[in-house]
């Protein structure tokens, strides 16, 4: 989870660094634009496609079928994939990404959903 | 002659008197005093003389130093000036030898032989690079040099092993006392070996000059000609075709020509002198001269390290090629090349046994016991070096090698992995990997092939947990099938149980199930794959239980009766003895009355309850037997056994008989 309010302002805009991701119980996460864009097929047509966002709007994607702590689950393993790019390059060990079992299936769904 | 006679009378002054100190220094200082030339130096062998009195403590080892390099500064110059100097040298270095052998410590005649310059511009700079190497151990090129003298003394140490007549043993400089002496023990055999003894004596007395700090440059200078005029002279053998193709790029080409002319007239001149015995400056001489020839060639070969390196090989070539060019020739010139070379390949023998120092020292001793095993192999084999080989030798020695190429090793890898690319499972990758350690591994054995996405980490926990699977919800079934596919028949079961939704798709896998678990199946019409499963479990599971009970059965049958213990004579009469049946017969009471325990007055005291208790079932028994009265009359007449009966029938008509 990002911490401060400019982080909050890069949002605004089509060339801002951190999106938003709203989970369906209102759950706000920002993540790096990059990261999402490069892990996940969908966030990046979503940010790419034709609704491209204005000036001045936040860049944000509201899931009403994935809840907080499954998006969580997502943003952490967004993360993940890019620490674990740096570890391959320096040829180190990748550490094991755990997902709790009991929201696992619906990590899964949302990770079919959101091709990642 | 009457220098010589002054000479001769302090020489054995001092051999007298090795004990008297002031004596000593007289005479030293005497000797001093005296105008030598080199030629007085060599007749008497003063040189050797004094050099022994070196190693003597307080002033008159100082004294008797001064002495020897003051000599060989003067058999530098006089070899400076007239190319007959090598002649003089190779005898310096001959009676160097001798007096080498003589003294236990060659420190003196090294510093000699440096101090003998032949003004050789390129000696002198590789001398004073040496000696500035030394101190500074930076000069590349007087690590070169260092190196490359070892290597010759090394060399020659090893060949005066041997014995060798080679040019390699003449620039070996062999510390050890009893090597010297060995070796001019040999030297006195022949010229040719003492020639090459003295060479290595003058080699070691070089070496051991060039270790002590008492450097000079004008002593390198002389100490590098006279070294190289020395090895030819030594060498006594060199093919005049060995230097031709060795000579590479040597920068001291016209130096070459000069060492060769040197050779020659060493040659000559230690052809001429039969004697063993020469006078100490000579060897010394002799000894730097090979020092500094060497340092010259080392110079020159650092100089182009590569082509060093190119000679460096090409000089092992030829090392090995002329094994037997050991003879003493009276080609002079090509033989100086190759005594050069040996010097070359002596130093870096020498200096693996050489220590410390500095850097130099290490990456000469280094890449000296590299070539150095080189060297030795060529040196066994009694090859007169090129010079261009002892220079690369020399040069590869003294630099820190840049392109230092280590000797080719067995590509074993390469090959093994060449065969194992071309056949998959070939006897090679088996060998191969029998050897070789066989890498370990430790954590866990994750086979990741890439990273895998969200998707297949959550697949993955889900596998592991398909037990806890209940309500999928609104999952799609392509993404949960991996993860139901894996599941047996009672989780498949619980699935369906809690997500109906899936009835069709289960079903399929249902049916996979069934073909491998129950081959024999045969789906009916309105039956369901999931039917037919349970279905056949059940059948599967009746005949189970079928055949165990017969096999149960059958064991049970076959089973040993185990012992028991049962009551005998429960509802029936009590059967008494033979004896006694015989007795009720005879006595009427064979039919005995039913017991009477239930309702019998007790009589009997209440005494010991065993006896009270047997007089009954006597009493019980013959009840018993009475009962049986009639029916056991019948029966009294009692049949014997068959055979009995045959033998009383024998036993009747014998009695009558």
């Amino acid at each position: 989870m990002t911490d401060t309010q400019p982080i909050e302002k890069n949002c605004v805009g089509p060339d801002a660094e951190y999106i938003k991701l709203i989970s369906s119980d209102k759950k706000e996460f920002l993540v790096k634009r990059s990261l999402a864009e490069a892990y996940s097929g969908t966030i990046k047509r979503m940010l790419g496609g034709p609704t491209i966002f204005a000036e001045g709007e936040p860049n944000q994607i509201e899931f009403s079928h994935i809840s907080s702590p499954v998006l969580e689950v997502i943003c952490k393993y967004l993360e993940h994939q890019a620490e674990v790019e740096v570890i391959e390059q320096n040829g180190g060990e990748i550490p094991e990404f755990v997902i709790p079992l009991e929201i696992a299936v619906n990590v899964m769904l949302a990770a079919d959903f959101l091709e990642c | 002659m009457s220098v010589i006679s002054f000479i001769e009378h302090y020489q054995r002054s001092i051999k007298k008197n090795e004990d008297d100190e002031s004596r000593l220094l007289h005479c030293l200082e005497k000797l001093s005093n005296l105008t030598v030339k080199v030629s007085d130096l060599e007749a008497t062998g003063i040189g050797r003389t004094v050099n022994s009195l070196r190693k003597k403590p307080g002033k008159v080892g100082d004294t008797a130093r001064g002495l020897v390099t003051s000599w060989m500064k003067l058999v530098e110059n006089t070899a400076n000036e007239d190319h007959s100097g090598e002649e003089k040298e190779t005898i310096e270095h001959n009676g160097y030898a001798e007096m080498t052998s003589g003294d236990k410590e060659m420190s003196s005649p090294e510093n000699c032989s440096e101090k003998y310059n032949n003004g050789l511009g390129e000696t002198v700079k590789v001398k004073e690079e040496k000696s500035k190497s030394r101190h500074s151990h930076k000069d590349k090129k007087a690590v070169k040099e260092e190196p490359g003298t070892r290597h010759s003394r090394s060399d020659r140490k090893g060949e005066e092993s041997k014995g060798h007549e080679s040019r390699h043993s003449n620039h070996h400089h062999k510390r050890s006392d009893s090597s010297h002496k060995s070796r001019s023990k040999d030297h006195k055999d022949s010229d040719s070996r003492s020639k090459s003894k003295r060479s290595h004596e003058e080699t070691k007395i070089k070496t051991e000059l060039e270790e002590s700090d008492t450097y000079d440059p004008s002593d390198f200078e002389g100490l590098k000609i006279k070294e190289e005029r020395l090895s030819p002279a030594e060498v006594c053998k060199y093919d005049p075709e060995v230097p031709a193709k060795v000579k590479k790029e040597k920068e001291s080409s016209h130096k070459d020509k000069k060492e060769k002319r040197k050779a020659e007239e060493s040659k000559s001149k230690h052809k001429g002198e039969s004697s063993s015995k020469k006078p100490k400056l000579e060897t010394e001489r002799s000894s730097s001269e090979r020092k500094e020839r060497h340092d010259k060639h080392s110079k020159s070969s650092t100089t182009k390290s590569k082509s060093s390196e190119k000679i460096k090989k090409e000089v092992k070539k030829e090392k090995i090629d002329s094994p037997e060019t050991n003879t003493m020739n009276g080609n002079a010139g090509p033989s100086f090349e190759e005594a050069l070379g040996n010097l070359d390949s002596a130093p870096p023998l020498k200096k693996s046994k050489d220590k410390k120092k500095s850097k130099k020292d290490k990456t000469s001793s280094s890449s000296s016991s590299k070539t150095s095993s080189s060297t030795k192999n060529s040196n066994s084999s009694f090859l007169p070096l090129p010079l261009p080989r002892t220079e690369d030798l020399a040069s590869l020695l003294d630099q820190p090698t840049l392109t230092y190429k280590p000797l080719p090793s067995i590509p074993q890898k390469s090959s093994k992995s060449q065969l194992s690319d071309s056949n998959m499972f070939s006897f090679s990758d088996v060998i191969k990997n029998k050897n070789q350690r066989t890498k370990v591994y430790s954590g866990t054995k994750s086979a990741l092939t890439g990273v895998p996405t969200l998707l297949e980490i959550c697949q993955k926990v889900l596998l592991e947990n398909i037990d806890a699977i209940e309500h999928v919800g609104s999952a799609p079934f392509e993404v949960l099938e991996p993860v139901f596919s894996k599941a047996n028949a009672s989780q498949l079961l619980r699935i369906q149980h809690h997500n109906d939704h899936f009835y069709e798709e289960l079903d399929d896998l249902w049916r996979t199930l069934v073909e491998t678990e129950f081959k024999s199946a045969i789906k009916q019409e309105d039956e369901c794959w999931c039917d037919v499963y349970e279905r056949s479990m059940i059948e599967r599971n009746t005949k189970m239980s079928e055949l165990a009970a017969k096999i149960k059965a059958n064991t049970e049958a076959r089973q040993a009766p185990q012992r028991k213990t049962m009551l005998a004579f429960e509802h029936s009469l009590a059967k008494p003895p033979r004896t006694i049946r015989k007795q009720q017969i005879k006595n009427g009471t064979a039919n005995g009355s039913l017991p009477r325990n239930v309702a019998r007055p007790t009589y009997s005291e209440p005494g010991p309850s065993g006896l009270s208790s047997s007089k009954e079932s006597t009493l019980a028994r013959t009840v018993g037997l009475l009962r049986e009265g009639p029916s056991t009359a019948i029966k009294s007449k009692k049949r014997p056994a068959p055979l009995m009966q045959k033998t009383l029938q024998l036993m009747k008509s014998s009695y009558r008989r």
